[in-house]
């Protein structure tokens, strides 16, 4: 049977301020590190805290020039410096040398965790991308133990290789993104803080897991016994794939607004298919703007009325995902051989 | 919570405004309280909405670039520049500090007793869980401003799914810094909880109709009848301005959260020794009983208060009980009054009212069944 073989895990970063305006990051990185949770959880891995995107955190706005989290495709990150260039593009390339490069199977970070919030009622959602079964099964892993806890949690697929990938969780060997809401931006809620401090653990933990599973396997094989099984045993995995569209109204909606009146029928109802019918948004002149079934019935809304999703560098409008079911292998360490 | 009618001591006898004519609709002082740009361009598309006979409506978008920006400011905090010393500070270059001054030239001068604004609506928003605030400050109580707001109160009951709430301040006029202070008379709706920089229909809502029945009550005032009102004692919360600020590093980051308990608990019962906060190892902050056993929090938890610029943490405040006078509007009448304020109540005794009924529940069973 096929296995997904990876190198330890050494090094793992959480990555917070991606956005600066999203303060539960920073507050969930500072408890970590003051409270040496890293060295509870994670006793073998060399863990440590970033933060993005210190100018806009210090300034409490999203992004200064552009959003950040959309500059790390392969194809921004190899553009020629300049001068003109937007503050976070450059950002960008200096964090592809700090934390990646995403150009090379062995970046400086095993492990990308990049800790955000959504003024959107998504709940705990877990962002994974490509066909890497070790975040998926990570994801996986730790949605079941995140529902024991009384958090229910969902995965969010993208499907897009790591070159591709615009995101900054895509710089590391693997990476998820933790994405909590509902919150408001500039604030921090207990509950939205504790639940992203929980996540996060279960997940360092997890790779953990992952590395003493392969030093058990290491010793088992040296003393001829068998290894004990595989710490992610692989199979069929449901997640929700983001379809990579985006729903806006009309655009220009009105004199100094941008955002859009997200109807009250679709306002803090992600996850819950679409019907026929049901508000989309109010435009100022009265029309209700429905969902005609163009993308099917078996679609549910995502970012509904995230505050973010308002300028083009981020995307304006809501996203749309569809449940499906990704297969993964199960997922072993292996030690170089001494 | 309903107003008691003629309690002991209301003062019966009529006092006399000149009539309230001409009214200043403002919209996005703050940048990010988008709500109140929408509401505001909503109202100047539809002006049938807040025309009522024998009143202007003017409206204003007080802070453009920062309604552009979508951010609460650009410089300085518009809502903290219109104290007389800042008006008259012909030093301050800040862009907020021109706005204000610009804003005042139009519906002021605040320092004149016929201002071109008799009465001034400030519409905003918070993160904070304070459903229809109608907010008023004024040195001693301003009849006019109590009566719109008691108005709006009974107007939107049973009609609204958030509960309406009043929150007066006592301040001396010159020091207030806040936008209705500009014009004769005015109140700001505050609404919440909705995150800055969009819009939930719900609070557009709620703002919609609060503006509504602001109007309605000016429009009241106006008829010139002694018995355009009777005389009431009007239930509200009053700001002492005390504000206990959330634990915070030098530059600026939170280290504790709002305590759970205290989280969406804006209006209900604080005492002494109740959690506020916890700290990063999760250790819990208590009241420590500064302004009093059992105080009412207000803005919990609001963005704008972990900003040294608008004023750190959230506030305390006692509940008061103002007598309001019927009023007459007549040419001749004051441009404005300024009514003793009672001591405050009795805490605990509202407190075992307000925890034997959650006003959020009574509002959405009375919506849901309207």
């Amino acid at each position: 049977m096929a296995i997904q073989r990876v190198r330890p895990f050494r090094r793992a970063a959480v990555v917070f301020a991606t956005h600066g305006n999203e303060l539960a990051g920073p507050f969930v990185a500072m408890q970590l590190e003051e409270q040496d949770r890293f060295a509870e959880v994670a006793p073998s891995m060399e863990c440590s805290c970033v933060e993005a995107n210190p100018e806009a955190h210090e300034q409490r706005v999203r992004f200064v020039d552009v959003d950040l989290n959309r500059q790390f495709s392969a194809e921004v990150l190899a553009s020629p410096a300049s001068p003109e260039e937007p503050r976070e593009i450059a950002l960008a390339k200096a964090l592809d040398k700090a934390l990646g490069p995403k150009s090379s199977a062995s970046p400086a970070q095993d492990l990308v965790i990049d800790l955000h919030t959504t003024t959107s009622n998504m709940g705990m959602t877990l962002v994974v991308q490509d066909m890497d079964s070790v975040s998926i099964g990570a994801c996986a892993a730790v949605k079941e133990e995140l529902g024991a806890d009384g958090i229910p949690t969902r995965i969010l697929w993208e499907r897009t290789t790591r070159e591709e990938s615009p995101y900054l969780f895509s710089l590391g060997r693997h990476g998820v993104l933790v994405e909590v809401g509902p919150i408001a931006t500039g604030i921090v809620e207990a509950g939205v803080v504790a639940d992203m401090r929980e996540a996060t653990e279960r997940l360092l933990e997890f790779f953990q897991r992952l590395n003493d599973h392969g030093e058990a396997a290491r010793a088992a094989e040296a003393e001829g016994r068998e290894a004990p099984p595989p710490v992610w045993g692989g199979g069929p995995v449901e997640v929700y794939e983001d379809l990579g569209i985006k729903v806006a109204p009309p655009q220009p909606l009105e004199d100094d607004v941008a955002m859009p009146m997200f109807h009250a029928e679709l306002q803090d109802q992600d996850w819950v298919p679409l019907r026929v019918g049901q508000g989309l948004f109010e435009l100022p002149c009265g029309e209700v703007i429905t969902y005609k079934g163009e993308h099917g019935d078996d679609v549910v809304p995502i970012f509904v009325n995230e505050a973010g999703y308002q300028n083009a560098s981020s995307g304006v409008g809501f996203g749309l995902a569809r449940k499906t079911v990704v297969d993964t292998l199960p997922v072993v360490v292996e030690f170089e051989r001494s | 919570m309903a107003s008691a009618t003629a309690a002991a001591g209301a003062g019966a006898s009529p006092v006399r405004l000149r009539p309230f004519k001409r009214v200043a609709v403002v919209g996005g002082t703050h940048g990010n309280e988008t709500t109140g740009v929408y509401a505001l361009r909503r109202f100047q598309k539809h002006p049938e909405l807040l025309a009522r006979d024998g009143i202007d409506v003017e409206y204003c978008l007080a802070n453009p670039k920062a309604v552009r920006e979508v951010r609460r400011f650009v410089d300085d905090d518009l809502n903290r520049q219109y104290s007389m010393a800042r008006l008259r500070d012909d030093s301050l270059e800040s862009y907020e500090s021109v706005r204000a001054k610009l804003i005042e030239q139009r519906f002021g001068p605040k320092d004149s007793d016929r201002p071109h604004a008799d009465f001034l609506v400030d519409m905003h928003t918070t993160t904070s869980r304070m459903g229809i605030t109608m907010i008023f400050e004024s040195q001693g109580v301003d009849p006019a401003a109590l009566y719109v707001a008691k108005e709006v109160r009974r107007m939107l009951a049973g009609r609204t799914s958030a509960p309406v709430f009043i929150l007066f301040a006592d301040l001396e006029r010159d020091g207030i810094p806040h936008t209705p202070s500009i014009a004769r008379s005015g109140v700001a709706i505050e609404v919440g909880p909705v995150a800055q920089g969009l819009l939930r229909s719900d609070a557009c809502e709620w703002m919609e109709q609060a503006a509504l029945a602001v109007m309605d009550a000016i429009a009241r005032l106006n008829t010139g009848e002694a018995t355009a009102s009777e005389a009431e004692a009007v239930p509200v919360f009053q700001n002492s301005r005390v504000k206990v600020p959330c634990p915070a590093g030098e530059d600026g980051s939170p280290l504790a959260v709002f305590h759970e308990r205290l989280q969406d608990g804006d209006y209900r019962p604080l005492r002494k020794g109740d959690p506020i906060f916890r700290g990063l190892d999760g250790e819990v902050i208590e009241y420590d009983g500064r302004l009093g056993d059992t105080v009412f929090p207000v803005f919990v938890n609001e963005a704008a208060y972990y900003l040294p610029e608008s004023g750190l943490g959230f506030a305390l405040c006692h509940h008061a009980t103002l007598p309001l006078p019927p009023i007459v509007t007549a040419e001749d009448g004051a441009a404005r009054l300024s009514l003793p304020v009672p001591p405050a109540d009795d805490a605990e005794a509202v407190a075992a009212a307000i925890e034997a009924s959650d006003p959020w529940e009574a509002a959405k069973a009375a919506a849901a069944t309207a």
